[in-house]
């Protein structure tokens, strides 16, 4: 089907079949066959329900007024800093293992290929675990709460940041490292000395990152039951508490405002960091 | 003292302050640490459970129960784990798609090569918004309007991803090669030849790599938002988790594993052949 | 067929890139335009395609006052004019032929442009132009996947696509290695002999500038301070361009000079 060109001076040239068409029709195949999974339940929408939920949210409710809403907030600041603790604690203890299970799975540091790739493929496996997920299973044997949740986060935060890690670590320049062997520096000290200083900056950006995700997703595990936040809520939010949504819309007021900040200040001092 | 000896003494003398604040922030950074992880709660009567539970709990985790996952024997296909993964799948790209859409004007409008320096920070902080709106709230609202099920679930990907699609399109954006779109205008080309011929080859490579990496984080999002009766694998797993149907969480952990490392292979090859 | 009467430009910032220039063109020359960087050579050559525009004197194209041309009629005027860049400014991820046809943009409306469709006559046009250049093999490979060289000869014929009666160079050889930057002035040549397509380049290297054009234009701090034939030029005249003797990279290694 490819045609050919001829040219005036008689010289010939196939033309490439374009792929791109066919690429294009197989997406949108696939995507009406996704459709046909997530039936569009037009019937089922109802405006009104809409709009009386978005009023419920963000005007007061139950004979409150707009002050009530500052002494609410000193309210709910013990949860809140609840689901900070929980983020916070969880990036930090995820990031103490990351790093030397990054070490070991670094191409370029411990050179033994089996060890290398039999962590990277068990790092994957950690990595496909959503956090919810993780957080159910840890619940399941130690009850929700707290700890489940930061064991949770823990073990997310491990399988992100030793990924980076140990991609930063390929990354690093190795003749500072050639340069200490010849002196006769042990591994550790190498380490120390050359891998260390290099990639100091990135790992503190790659916390802030991480930490950054672990807020969003604390709300969830909230959700699911690991305190927090998130628990009041869901609370706030259910069917029999209409009277109450307004507390809800404060807090995702309150939380979407706070990782805001943090989404800026953390843009900030990663291009302090550079 | 030489000039050397001088200079080299006030040097001396600044080290000692990246010493302290080095220190300093060690020392807050475990502070904080110790506090965040005093205040623990540990159902110890669940731990003891455990404890004494923990040879059978094994056991049956290791007793996938194969027939939930394929939906064999007392369990229709439509009850199956496989069939849930599917919905799962299938929310997550819906989702995309639509996110991928409609994240293009306004990523867009926030380059600032294109829009120029307010519409853009405008524009940019409307995707910050979208981008930090938790998301379950937003599936909580949306099936609020369309009611549960798998619909609401691909809206609620859908707006959210606009927010860091949206965000990485203006970044490819603003970074790509402006050597082109010089050539054309000297070529005689209209604005939107320049846009077709110059700005779309250049860019739509880094779109789809976007697109695709998106896709794999919305996978775990629909996960997620099944929890909340979004449709998807979330809800099973809540139950089976309650239930402590350990047989039935390994299927689910197996199907989770087998998807989402698949569309990780796939979408890293492909992103690989797209640079 | 240009004609610069008294032209000037001043930036916004108030620097004077070009004061009272004066000069005459005609078809079929090929013109080196010589200087120190930052005399002026970049946007006296973009003035004459009107992408900086003058802020005094008068500029003719064809005895067409070029301040008055605008839209519809801007397109029409730059589209028999062919560009050359120092960095190519090729579309990396696109093919070369896509590259090349992109060339002939300004013969078709938005409409008909926009699904990427050209006519046959454009496409065998393009493929022509490949040929001419001498790499119609390479037509179908992505242009991010060839050498420096071929890469300056695609926009070559990306520029004879647009069967222009002028094309404009800026630094065109100054990313190649010594050999390829050569070859790819004989293109240049053959351009101007074979189609008599009239050359205007900037040039870097002294010494090509002299080999290759019949005409040398030199500039300092945005005047013209030499304007003749290339066997005019002495070391003297140099010598004024620059300021200075020449240094040693405003020199070829392996070109031979002719002074």
């Amino acid at each position: 089907m490819a045609k050919s060109y001829v040219l005036p001076n008689g010289k010939v040239i196939k033309k490439p079949t374009n792929l791109n068409w066919v690429y294009f029709l197989i997406v949108l195949i696939l995507f009406i066959y996704a459709l046909t999974w997530t039936p569009i339940t037009v019937y089922n929408i109802k405006f009104d329900r809409f709009f009386t939920l978005i009023r419920q949210l963000f005007t007061p409710q139950n004979g409150r007024d707009w002050g009530d809403y500052f002494s609410y907030t000193i309210e709910i600041w013990t949860p809140f800093m609840e689901t900070i603790r929980t983020s916070f604690a969880g990036t930090a203890i995820g990031a103490i293992f990351a790093i030397p299970v990054a070490l070991i799975s670094a191409n370029n540091l411990i050179k033994i290929k089996w060890i290398n790739e039999t962590t990277k493929f068990i790092l994957s496996l950690v990595r496909t675990m959503p956090i919810a997920i993780i957080a159910v299973l840890v619940a399941a044997f130690i009850g929700f709460g707290n700890t489940a949740g930061t064991i949770a986060v823990s073990v997310f935060s491990f399988g992100i940041l030793a990924k980076m890690i140990y991609e930063s670590l390929e990354t690093i320049d190795m003749t500072p490292l050639e340069a200490l062997d010849a002196t006769g520096a042990t591994t550790l000290q190498k380490i120390h000395t050359a891998v260390i200083p290099q990639v100091k900056p990135i790992l503190i950006s790659y916390f802030i990152y991480v930490f950054e995700i672990n807020i969003r997703a604390s709300v969830i595990l909230a959700y699911v039951g690991a305190g927090g936040i998130g628990q009041i809520l869901r609370e706030n939010l259910g069917p029999l508490e209409w009277y109450n949504r307004d507390k809800a819309g404060l807090i995702i007021i309150l939380l979407t405002v706070m990782v805001v900040i943090l989404n800026y200040s953390s843009n900030a001092i990663r291009r302090k960091l550079q | 003292m030489t000039e050397n000896q001088l200079s080299l003494n006030t040097k001396l003398k600044q080290k000692p302050k990246t010493w302290i604040i080095n220190w300093t922030i060690t020392l807050l950074f475990s502070l904080f640490f110790i506090y965040s992880i005093s205040d623990s709660s540990i159902n110890w009567r669940s731990v003891e459970t455990f404890i004494t539970n923990f040879p059978n709990t094994i056991r049956r985790f290791l007793n996938p129960d194969w027939d939930w996952l394929f939906g064999l024997e007392i369990y229709k296909f439509s009850q199956s784990v496989i069939y849930f993964s599917i919905e799962t799948l299938a929310i997550a790209f819906v989702g995309t798609i639509i996110g991928a859409i409609l994240a293009l004007p306004i990523g867009v409008l926030a380059s600032k090569n294109i829009t120029g320096n307010k519409t853009s920070k405008v524009s940019d902080f409307v995707l910050i918004l979208i981008r930090t709106f938790p998301e379950i709230v937003l599936a909580i609202i949306l099936i609020g309007l369309v009611g549960p099920g798998a619909f609401a679930g691909a809206i609620t990907i859908g707006i959210h991803s606009i927010g860091m699609l949206g965000k990485l399109y203006s970044e490819a954006i603003e970074n790509m090669d402006k050597g082109p779109i010089e050539a054309l205008d000297a070529v005689g080309a209209t604005t939107f030849q320049k846009l077709r011929y110059a700005v779309v080859p250049n860019v739509m490579p880094d779109f789809l790599s976007i697109i695709l990496y998106r896709f794999d984080i919305n996978i775990r999002s629909s996960f997620i938002l099944g929890f909340v009766l979004a449709g998807g694998l979330g809800a099973p797993i809540s139950y089976a988790s309650s239930e402590r149907n350990w047989e039935g969480i390994s299927a689910i952990i197996i199907a989770i594993m087998v998807m989402v490392l698949s569309i990780e292979y796939i979408s890293t090859k492909l992103r690989k052949k797209l640079v | 067929m240009i004609k610069f009467e008294n032209v000037s430009k001043v930036y916004p910032n108030g620097f004077k890139a070009l004061k009272d220039i004066n000069l005459e063109i005609h078809e079929g020359e090929f013109v080196a335009i010589i200087g120190l960087s930052g005399a002026g050579k970049s946007t006296l050559l973009r003035t004459i395609n009107k992408i900086h525009d003058i802020t005094s004197g008068k500029l003719y194209f064809d005895h067409v006052d070029v301040s008055t041309i605008h839209g519809k009629d801007l397109r029409i005027f730059r589209r028999n004019i062919g560009m050359i860049f120092q960095s190519f400014n090729l579309v990396k991820r696109m093919s070369v032929f896509k590259n090349v046809l992109a060339g002939r943009v300004a013969y078709h409306s938005t409409f008909k442009t926009l699904f990427g469709i050209f006519p046959k006559s454009d496409q065998i046009l393009a493929l022509e132009a490949l040929d001419k250049m001498g790499i119609l093999d390479k037509a179908f490979e992505r242009a991010d996947r060839l050498s420096g060289g071929q890469m300056q000869r695609v926009a070559l014929a990306r520029a004879l696509a647009q069967e222009p009666k002028l094309i404009l160079a800026d630094e065109p050889v100054a990313s190649l290695d010594p050999i390829t930057t050569l070859s790819v002035m004989d293109d240049f040549q053959r351009i101007n002999k074979e189609f008599g397509i009239t050359i205007i380049t900037n040039m870097h290297h002294v010494d090509l500038a002299l080999k290759y054009a019949s005409r040398v234009i030199g500039i300092k701090e945005g005047r013209i301070v030499f304007d003749g034939k290339t066997s005019e030029v002495t070391e003297a005249v140099l010598e004024n361009i620059y300021g200075r003797k020449l240094t040693k990279d405003e020199v070829l290694e392996k070109a031979e000079v002719v002074l």
